[in-house]
């Protein structure tokens, strides 16, 4: 699975958890202001990243830092790189 | 000239009629809170809030700001509710006290600082949610919703300035979803002007207050919060766009 599979996986948790139109779906797209995210919504992107990804993620730090979309583009790549996520 | 004159009326009075209704209030909390017990206490101290609100709205304000609400007259809902509010004036807590219910407001730190009225709020049991966790919040507010009492809430969580609704927190919608209470947006207009956000000078203009229809529980009690949450901002943006375009 390569980056760009990986960040099309992410778009579509957007997509199927949260309804998000793929046009606010960019990079830079701040997860709270722009995409409408609370923080009990990140518990559920959280379930939702688990499921798509068949990964743990829920006690990892890294969360914290996510702020936008990129960040989490980003999680997922370093986590296919750390071999967390198994490939298709 | 109209804003300075109505200020210059309307402060004073503020502080002459706060002092003497919570003055007033003191006896029949004591009262009640002496012979009935504390549920029936919290009634009347939030039927007093309110008295003291519409006070406020309707005879301090008159005739320099109009509030026209729509709606309002249909009558109660039929139990517990949760509303919800858009808000861009810090006047709007007082604005929504013609709603006839038994209600507290869901607010954040500020409100709990004024003299006298934080205090009551306090007492009345308002829920301060950056100082809950959402278990903490939930457990309490469905507490209220159980004993009949709806929850007023601003999700966007901080006033707006401008004509847009901003993205909504969604603890109000996840408490009325696992409650099993209604939702009824509400949908306010013209506040923003009538105290402006950083000002604390009224002016002169008109309020508009609807009161759009209720969201059935069984008609969202399987949608996701987030799902939810941006259905009822869209229902209230609607709103004020045809109020405000």
């Amino acid at each position: 699975m390569d980056e760009e599979q990986l960040k099309k996986l992410v778009n579509e948790v957007f997509e199927e958890s949260f309804e998000t139109n793929t046009e606010h779906l960019k990079a830079d797209a701040m997860i709270f202001e722009d995409i409408g995210l609370d923080s009990l919504d990140i518990v559920d992107l959280v379930v939702a990243l688990q499921k798509k990804f068949k990964v743990q993620i829920r006690d990892d730090e890294r969360i914290r830092n996510i702020r936008t979309l990129g960040d989490i583009y980003q999680f997922v790549i370093n986590l296919k790189d750390e071999g967390h996520i198994p490939e298709a | 000239m109209r804003k300075t004159l109505f200020n210059l009326i309307f402060y004073p009075l503020l502080i002459i009629v706060t002092i003497g209704m919570s003055s007033f209030f003191f006896f029949p909390v004591v009262i009640t809170r002496s012979f009935f017990g504390v549920r029936r206490t919290l009634w009347v101290v939030r039927q007093l809030i309110r008295w003291y609100a519409l006070v406020l709205m309707r005879f301090l304000m008159f005739p320099f700001v109009r509030i026209i609400y729509k709606d309002f007259e249909i009558g109660k809902e039929p139990g517990a509710c949760v509303y919800v509010c858009n808000h861009r004036s810090s006047a709007d807590g007082f604005f929504v006290a013609n709603l006839n219910v038994e209600y507290v407001q869901v607010v954040g730190n500020w409100p709990f600082k004024v003299p006298v009225i934080g205090w009551i709020a306090w007492v009345a049991g308002y829920l301060n949610v950056q100082k809950m966790s959402f278990l903490e919040f939930e457990a309490t507010a469905r507490q209220l919703l159980q004993e009949n009492v709806s929850i007023i809430a601003f999700p966007e969580g901080s006033r707006t300035t401008d004509r847009k609704v901003h993205q909504f927190r969604g603890s109000a919608f996840r408490v009325a979803q696992k409650a099993g209470v209604p939702i009824v947006p509400l949908c306010i207009s013209g506040n923003q002007k009538v105290l402006e956000k950083g000002s604390w000078l009224f002016t002169p203009g008109t309020v508009y207050l609807h009161k759009l229809p209720m969201i059935h529980w069984e008609e969202f009690k399987d949608l996701a919060p987030f799902k939810l949450k941006n259905m009822v901002r869209k229902i209230i943006q609607n709103e004020v766009d045809k109020l405000e375009l």
